[in-house]
């Protein structure tokens, strides 16, 4: 578990003894649990008219404020203001009349959080909330932890005291409860209205500092409506390296769901072998996102979509350096030194001539010991595998498990040069390979 | 031209997304079933193949919640369940879903043991080692290969449907009593119907079948596609059954022989395999019998983490989900414990009493199938219309009844 998960011993223990109003301690716990179902009544009535059903939050502040009450009646449910609260205990909870309307609620704790998933930001996971802490305090009620561990499940089901006695009396091991603090908490969909809670600042900040393969994990765990949200407020690079990492099965739906204009740019942003691959997989309506992608990415996923998925014109890279003949060393390197980021460099660089025909490869040892002013034709070494668009990739594989290169240069029936397979494109077909 | 073109872009999208429905339903014909589909033609000849027609659209309706939920929501039955009604009530039902399930887990071990009695293999070599080779086919992963060998497997069934008609059946009797029920109403064929029915409709299916629509991430516009799915498997499996029912009767039954050991069942294919039949029987029952026992522990495990919030699958380690590999460990285990530790001729009464179970328990999942595919918040536009609710609620009240007059029927005798 992460740091975020702390257990604490006791932390619900203080408990209400008296109830009258002024034995009340500065600051009491409740379970959320533990209110639910309990009278409601007006102080000048002894008699409760509801029960307890609901509490309504407002995720203005860090820690959620109780905002609203929904309390089931004998006519059906009523939503008042938390300022009519005079007191709230775990035997009843006690207004005084008013006539202020209730204010509308970011989110209600037994709809959208109790028995709910939610998002811990922190410990990038996925949680399902077993109760929640509430801090009772000045008469306002703040949403301080969730509860996630096997005391609250034992709690709701009324095994706690059987079962902590059993642990401590067999074992001597004493139960504890697994809590993640509220600022760590992003609520989903509430009511399973997409979008109805934001996605918090907090938490988008937090979230761009997870890896993108944890997010993807995250997602995976995730409803259809929560997955969308949530990645629809991931940034367009972090959504890009995200969707890389994402089970292909949910990939497709992901980018169809969502709004094509964004979706494009997010294909845009991935490396297009990995692009088309997302495309492939969306069948017929592939073409629409395509319009939508600027002109060069789309011609190029095109060209990619054109060759079938198992060879090697299907995982073409054309992300990669290439130099001139009549190049020089010294300017290969500093070529190198301003590559931008997404351009992936291999040991070897590949040298064609004006017509793109692939002449010679050098490795970047061969550069850096060269005379920075030599030519590049005159030192570089010949190419001794290359595959062309057709090659099925299995044969791909078998080239680089042969040869132990990072990366095989494509050409066309003229010898042209047209870019790169990667290793990890082969990846799964190259496994068959390692194993012997 | 045009059409062509069309025909072939349906195609395409129903490859995407067919595979749940399906192999769901031929999981469904396991040891259990199979057991239960023989002594119901063995002992009551044609006269409950009635049942099979209002079973399999009573499965259709189900299982389409089942993919819809999967498709509309993205989570799994149990996770649902324990949104819509809380932990209190999820506890109580996974509690029932992890006895009824270890009984088909046992249900499927005897079956193993039965068929490996048959090859003349003692049920005290077949059933541990068939118990750790599937433990260890999930802990390492390969599950999903040995999954198509089963499925390959299947095309066993076939030789039911050639047994059937080489029986020559009564086929005007067994036309009319499909349609008719004529059977007697006593205690033992209450007690056989709820078995048909909790076998063809068992519980575990619709978790099994929502989590696999979920692990495929079929999108929402392609949802009529999946329908075909579940349409298919329905079929498919009551076709099986059928046919099974069918040679049994024109067989066995019209010989009077009752089915007290899986050999006696294996005769029903005497007219396809002559004196091979019990070796085509076991190998039937074998591969059906480590497919269930692959699939449900499983499924169950996957269904209890999911409603109690804990991590679960395949693709993570021991340490991040304890939960879920001691669940899947304890039904695998215990089921075969239980199959090893029955007496010959306990196995065949075991397979149907764990069906009977089944289809004690259908109504109520049934009960909250229907009220969640029924609520808007969840299910959006793609709530059950009302024919739809109508119909099912029917079929879920009817199944409660028939459950209810046995148990009571059962507790008279």
């Amino acid at each position: 578990m992460t740091e975020t998960v702390k257990t604490m011993e006791n932390a619900a223990s203080p408990r209400l003894n008296g109830i009258g109003e002024n034995a009340m301690p500065a600051v009491v716990f409740y379970n959320f649990s533990d209110l639910l179902g309990q009278p409601v009544r007006y102080e000048d009535e002894a008699r409760p008219f509801g029960k307890l059903y609901d509490i309504g939050a407002s995720t203005y502040t860090s820690y959620p404020l109780a905002i609203s009450l929904d309390i089931s009646t004998r006519d059906g449910h009523a939503i008042l203001p938390w300022s009519a609260v005079k007191i709230m205990t775990e035997k009843e909870t006690v207004l005084t009349r008013t006539s202020e309307a209730a204010p509308t609620a970011d989110f209600w704790a037994r709809r959208d959080v109790l028995d709910d998933q939610v998002v811990d930001v922190s410990g990038a996971q996925v949680l399902r909330v077993n109760d929640v802490n509430l801090i009772y305090s000045e008469n306002k009620l703040i949403f301080g932890h969730v509860e996630v561990g096997l005391r609250g499940i034992l709690r709701r089901l009324r095994f706690e005291r059987f079962v902590a006695f059993l642990a401590q009396w067999l074992f001597d091991y004493t139960l504890k409860d697994t809590f993640v603090t509220w600022r760590h908490i992003q609520v989903m969909s509430p009511g399973g209205i997409p979008g109805g809670v934001k996605v918090s600042k907090i938490s988008e900040e937090r979230l761009a500092d997870i890896h993108p393969a944890e997010l993807a994990d995250i997602l995976e765990q995730l409803g259809v409506k929560d997955r969308q949200v949530l990645f629809n407020s991931l940034s367009v690079e972090t959504a890009a390296d995200t969707l890389e990492e994402i089970n292909p099965e949910f990939q497709r739906t992901l980018v169809s769901q969502g709004e094509p204009g964004r979706a494009a740019d997010i294909l845009e942003e991935m490396p297009p072998d990995e692009a088309a691959d997302v495309l492939r997989d969306l069948g017929p309506d592939a073409q629409g996102l395509i319009n939508h992608m600027d002109h060069e990415s789309a011609a190029e996923v095109q060209t990619l979509l054109a060759h079938e998925e198992e060879s090697a014109g299907g995982v073409l890279d054309t992300n990669c350096l290439e130099s001139l003949t009549t190049e020089t060393a010294a300017s290969i390197m500093e070529k190198l030194r301003i590559l931008p980021e997404d351009v992936k460099i291999y040991n070897l660089i590949y040298v064609v001539d004006e017509n793109r025909t692939l002449k010679g490869v050098i490795s970047l040892r061969g550069l850096f010991r060269a005379a920075p002013d030599s030519l590049l034709g005159t030192i570089m070494d010949e190419v001794l595998v290359q595959v062309s668009p057709d090659t099925r990739l299995k044969e791909v594989a078998r080239d680089f498990a042969k040869y132990g290169f990072q990366a095989l240069p494509v050409v066309d029936e003229n010898g042209v040069f047209m870019g790169i397979v990667r290793y990890d494109s082969a990846l799964s077909q190259l496994a068959d390979f390692l194993k012997d | 031209m045009t059409r062509w073109k069309n025909f072939k872009a349906h195609l395409a999208l129903f490859a995407l997304v067919v595979g749940p429905g399906i192999i769901t339903a031929n999981v469904d014909n396991d040891a259990g079933g199979i057991a239960t589909y023989s002594v119901a033609g063995a002992t009551f000849g044609y006269s409950l193949l009635w049942v099979l027609a209002p079973t399999c659209l009573l499965l259709v309706l189900v299982q389409e919640m089942c993919s819809r939920m999967g498709v509309v929501t993205g989570k799994g039955l149990s996770a649902l369940i324990r949104e819509r009604f809380g932990l209190g009530v999820s506890f109580y039902l996974m509690i029932a879903l992890f006895f009824t399930n270890l009984g088909n887990v046992v249900a499927d071990f005897a079956g193993l043991a039965a068929s490996a009695e048959i090859f003349g293999l003692h049920r005290f070599w077949a059933v541990p080692i068939g118990a750790f080779l599937l433990w260890h086919m999930v802990i390492k992963g390969s599950y999903k290969t040995i999954e198509r060998v089963f499925f390959v497997a299947c095309v066993f069934y076939v030789a039911y449907l050639i047994s059937g008609f080489l029986a020559k059946p009564d086929w005007s009797t067994a036309a009319y009593q499909s349609v008719v029920p004529t059977n007697s109403w006593t205690g033992a064929s209450f007690y056989m119907i709820v078995g048909i029915v909790g076998t063809t409709i068992a519980p575990w299916m619709q978790f099994y079948q929502q989590a696999s629509v979920v692990e495929k991430g079929i999108p929402l516009k392609h949802y009529r596609y999946s329908k075909w799915d579940t349409i298919a498997g329905a079929i498919v499996v009551t076709i099986v059954c059928y046919f099974i029912v069918l040679a049994c009767a024109a067989t066995l039954h019209k010989e009077g022989i009752t089915i007290e050991t899986a050999g006696d069942a294996a005769k029903a294919l005497k007219p396809v395999a002559g004196n091979y039949c019990a070796g085509l029987f076991a190998f039937g029952l074998m591969s059906a019998s480590l497919f269930g026992a692959a699939i449900l522990p499983i499924s169950t495990a996957t269904s209890i983490c999911e409603a109690m919030g804990w991590e679960r699958g395949v693709n993570r380690k021991f340490t991040e989900a304890p939960q879920y590999y001691s669940l899947y460990t304890v039904v695998l285990f215990a089921g075969a414990a239980v199959a090893l530790a029955a007496s010959n001729k306990m196995l065949v009464p075991i397979m149907i009493f764990s069906q009977v179970i089944n289809g004690v328990l259908l109504p109520v999942i049934i009960f909250f199938m229907l009220k969640i595919t029924s609520d808007k918040t969840i299910m959006g536009a793609h709530v059950n219309s009302r024919g739809f609710n109508i119909v099912a609620w029917s079929g879920a009240i009817i199944t409660a009844s028939i459950s209810v007059i046995m148990v009571v029927m059962t507790l008279i005798q």
